[in-house]
C-alpha cells in the first residue's frame, strides 16, 4: 500500500480538515457577523444598553412581573437559566487564551464584543418571544426556529430547520460532552493526585471500550463522575423548563458569587496595581505594542492581534447571535416580548463586562500571562493565576475557586442545553422525541466524562458556529420587526406590579 | 437604483481595491487560491445585484441564491489565504507554541504537520510570521468584511418586506404588534 495512501495518513487528513474548517468557522468573518449584527442593532435603537439598563434590571429583579402572565418561568428564571448556559469554561480558560494571544489589551476587547453582544441578545431574544408558540398543553416552543419560520416565512422554513438540527448536534458536543470532559478534567486534575495516594485503585486506566492507548483510557473516578453527572442532570431535566429554571436560579448565583468572591478578594489584594493596570489594558488595546519576553527572543503583540483574539472569545464566551439563549427566554413569563428582550440583554453584560474582565484582571494583575508556556490550556493558566494572587497560606482558596467554578460552570451548562436541544428535537420531530433525546442525552454526559473527542468536538463546535449563520439571517430580516416592537413599548407607560 | 444595489456593487469593488493596495511584494510566502475565490465571489454578488434591480419572483430566487454562492465563495476565500503553506491561524499558533517550547520536538511536528517549513525552534519564526503577516491579516479583514456584507445583503433580501416587493411571499406573516390584541394590550 502507497503509504502516503494509508488509512492513518487518511485519518490524519480528515482530522486536519476538519480542525482547519473549525478554525475557519470561528474565524474573522464569523466573528465580524455577530460582532456587526450588535453594532448594528446600537446604532438603529439609539444605544439602548445605556438607556435602558436600569429598566433592564428592574425587570430581571421581579419588578414587572405578573402571576397569570402567560409562560413557564420568572424573568429571573430565564435569565438564569440562558446565564448557566452561556457561562462557563470561556469565562475562565477563554479569557485567559485571549491575554495570552493578544496581551492584556485583549480583554478591554473582549468588554466591548460584550456591549454589542447585549444587542444582538436583545434583538434575539425579543424575536424569540415574540414568534413564540404555546400548544394546546401549555408547553412553550420558541427559539430561532419559530422566529425563522413564523417571521420570515414559508420561504425560509428550511433555515429554521437547519438551525435546529445545528443545536441538536451542538447540544450533544459543546454543551454536553464537552463540559462533561471538562468538568472531569478539573476533578482529576485538582484532586487526582491526592486520590492516587488515598485510593490508587481509582486512578489506574481503565480501557472501557476495548483496547487502546493510555491516552484513549478512562479512569475509576472518571467513570464515577460521569455516573453522578449523568444522574444529577438527568434529574433536572426530566422535571422540564420549570425544574431547570428553579434549578438555574440556584446554581448560578451560587456559582457567579462564588467565582467574583475569589477574583474579588485577588484584585483587592493587588489594588494598589489596578489603575496602572487597566491604564496599560487601555493603551495595549487602542494601538499600543507590546513585548512579550520568550525562550529565544520576544513575541510582539499588535492592536489587530488584541482587537481579534478578544472579539473571538467575547463571541466564544457570551453566545450572543447563535441562537442557543433565545430558547430558554421564550419560556418566560411575559406579555411583552421587549421585556424579556431587555432581560436578555443583561446576559452579555454579567456573562463578559463583569466575569470575564474579573478573570482579566486577575491574570494580568499576577504577570502570569508573560511567564505562562501553553496559551491553549487556558484553564490551567487561570488556576495559576488565582494560585499567584493569593498569600501564601491561602493558596488553595485560589486553586478550588477554579476548579469548583469550572464543574459547577459545566454542571450548569449541561443542564441547560438540555433543554435547548430538547425544544429544538420537538420542532424537528414533534413531542414524541423528547424522551428518547433525554435518555441519549445524559447517556452521552457519561460518555464525554469518559471520553477524548477530538475531531468529534471539533466537528460539534463547527455545528456551533453554523447555527448562528441561520440565525443571523433571521436577525437582519426581522430587525425592522424588531425596531418597531421596541418603539411601541417605549411608547407606552409601564408600571412595576405590585406582588 | 436601490441602495441595497449600490452596496452589493461597491463592497466588492472597494475590496479589491483594498487586496490590490495590501498586496504583498513579490518574494512574500502568500499563497492559496485565495484570490480566484475572491473574484468568483465578487462577480457572483455583482451578477445578483443586476439581477434584483427586476423586482420579480424569479429575479428574486435567482439572485438569493447567487447571493448564497458568493457568500461561499467569501468564506471559501478566507479559508484559502496560505502562509508557508498553511492557515494563517493554525499556523500563528503552532508558531507561538514552537517559540514558548523552544526545543520540543512535539510543537515542531506540529509546525511542519501545519505546512510550515522546517526550522529551528526559535522567536525568528513567529517574528518573520508577525512582520510578513500584517498584509495578510489586512485581506483576511477585507475579505471578512466583504463575506459579512454578502451575508447581510441576504438577511436584507430574506425580510418580509422585500418578498412582498418581489411577489414572493407565500404566505402573508403576522404584524409584529398582532400580539397586542390577542394580550389586551393598549
Amino acid at each position: 500500500m502507497n503509504p502516503a495512501r494509508s488509512p492513518w495518513n487518511e485519518r490524519a487528513r480528515v482530522g486536519e480538515f476538519i480542525a482547519n474548517a473549525a478554525d475557519v468557522a470561528w474565524g474573522l468573518p464569523f466573528i465580524l457577523m455577530l460582532g456587526g449584527v450588535g453594532l448594528w442593532f446600537t446604532i438603529r435603537l439609539g444605544l439602548p444598553q445605556v438607556r435602558n439598563f436600569g429598566h433592564a434590571l428592574a425587570i430581571g429583579r421581579g419588578k414587572y412581573d405578573e402571576a397569570d402572565d402567560p409562560g413557564d418561568v420568572t424573568h429571573f428564571q430565564a435569565l438564569c437559566a440562558a446565564l448557566s448556559a452561556t457561562v462557563g469554561v470561556g469565562n475562565i480558560g477563554g479569557v485567559a487564551t485571549a491575554i495570552w494571544y493578544g496581551g492584556p489589551g485583549a480583554a478591554i476587547w473582549m468588554a466591548i464584543f460584550g456591549v454589542f453582544g447585549m444587542m444582538t441578545k436583545f434583538a434575539s431574544c425579543t424575536l424569540s418571544l415574540r414568534y413564540r408558540v404555546i400548544d394546546p398543553a401549555g408547553r412553550i416552543l420558541g427559539g430561532p426556529m419559530e422566529s425563522l419560520s413564523r417571521g420570515l416565512g414559508k420561504n425560509f422554513r428550511w433555515l429554521a430547520v437547519m438551525f435546529a438540527i445545528c443545536a441538536v448536534i451542538s447540544s450533544f458536543g459543546g454543551g454536553n460532552m464537552v463540559q462533561a470532559n471538562q468538568m472531569a478534567g478539573a476533578f482529576v486534575d485538582e484532586f487526582g493526585p491526592r486520590l492516587k495516594e488515598m485510593a490508587p485503585g481509582l486512578m489506574e486506566p481503565i480501557h472501557l471500550f476495548g483496547a487502546g492507548t493510555d491516552e484513549q483510557s478512562t479512569t475509576g473516578v472518571q467513570i464515577i463522575l460521569g455516573l453522578t453527572l449523568a444522574l444529577l442532570v438527568g434529574l433536572v431535566i426530566i422535571g422540564g423548563i420549570q425544574r431547570v429554571g428553579k434549578v438555574a436560579g440556584i446554581l448560578v448565583p451560587v456559582m457567579a458569587a462564588l467565582y467574583i468572591g475569589g477574583a474579588l478578594t485577588v484584585i483587592v489584594i493587588h489594588l494598589d496595581e489596578v489603575p496602572r493596570m487597566l491604564s496599560d489594558m487601555f493603551s495595549m488595546a487602542f494601538g499600543g505594542s507590546i513585548e512579550k519576553k520568550v525562550a529565544g527572543g520576544a513575541v510582539g503583540m499588535t492592536f489587530v492581534q488584541a482587537l481579534t483574539w478578544g472579539a473571538k472569545r467575547a463571541v466564544f464566551s457570551n453566545e450572543a447571535g447563535l441562537g442557543s439563549a433565545p430558547i430558554a427566554h421564550a419560556a418566560a413569563k411575559t406579555k411583552e416580548p421587549v421585556r424579556e428582550g431587555l432581560v436578555a440583554m443583561l446576559e452579555p453584560f454579567i456573562d463578559t463586562v463583569v466575569i470575564c474582565m474579573m478573570t482579566a484582571l486577575v491574570i494580568s494583575l499576577t504577570g502570569v500571562w508573560e511567564s505562562w508556556e501553553d496559551g491553549s490550556n487556558g484553564a490551567a493558566l487561570t488556576k495559576a493565576a488565582f494560585d499567584a494572587g493569593m498569600p501564601d497560606n491561602f493558596k488553595w482558596v485560589g486553586r478550588y475557586t477554579v476548579a469548583i467554578g469550572l464543574i459547577l460552570f459545566a454542571i450548569s451548562t449541561a443542564i441547560s442545553w438540555s433543554y435547548y436541544g430538547d425544544r429544538c428535537i420537538t420542532f424537528l420531530i414533534g413531542p414524541k422525541a423528547v424522551l428518547p433525546y433525554r435518555v441519549c442525552y445524559v447517556f452521552a454526559l457519561f460518555l464525554g466524562a469518559n471520553l477524548s473527542g477530538g475531531v468529534v468536538w471539533q466537528f460539534a463546535d463547527i455545528a456551533n458556529a453554523a447555527m448562528a449563520f441561520w440565525h443571523i439571517v433571521g436577525l437582519i430580516g426581522l430587525s425592522g420587526v424588531v425596531v418597531t416592537l421596541y418603539k411601541d413599548y417605549f411608547s407606552r407607560d409601564h408600571q412595576p406590579t405590585e406582588l | 437604483m436601490s441602495l441595497a444595489t449600490i452596496f452589493s456593487l461597491a463592497v466588492p469593488t472597494l475590496a479589491l481595491l483594498g487586496i490590490l493596495a495590501v498586496n504583498p511584494a513579490e518574494d512574500t510566502f502568500l499563497s492559496g487560491g485565495y484570490y480566484a475565490w475572491f473574484l468568483v465571489g465578487s462577480a457572483l454578488v455583482v451578477t445578483s445585484a443586476i439581477l434584483l434591480l427586476r423586482r420579480s419572483p424569479r429575479t428574486w430566487k435567482n439572485g438569493s441564491i447567487l447571493l448564497w454562492l458568493s457568500a461561499a465563495c467569501f468564506m471559501g476565500a478566507y479559508w484559502n489565504v496560505h502562509v508557508d503553506g498553511g492557515r494563517v491561524d493554525a499556523l500563528r499558533r503552532a508558531a507561538t507554541k514552537l517559540v514558548k517550547n523552544a526545543g520540543d520536538t512535539g510543537a515542531a511536528e506540529t509546525w511542519k504537520t501545519r505546512g510550515g517549513e522546517p526550522r529551528t525552534a526559535d522567536a525568528s519564526a513567529v517574528t518573520r510570521l508577525e512582520e510578513d503577516l500584517s498584509a495578510v491579516t489586512a485581506i483576511e479583514y477585507l475579505l471578512s468584511v466583504t463575506f459579512v456584507a454578502t451575508f447581510y445583503m441576504i438577511g436584507v433580501y430574506a425580510a418580509p418586506k422585500r418578498q412582498r416587493e418581489y411577489h414572493v411571499l407565500r404566505e402573508e406573516v403576522e404584524d409584529p404588534l398582532a400580539f397586542k390584541e390577542i394580550y389586551g394590550i393598549s
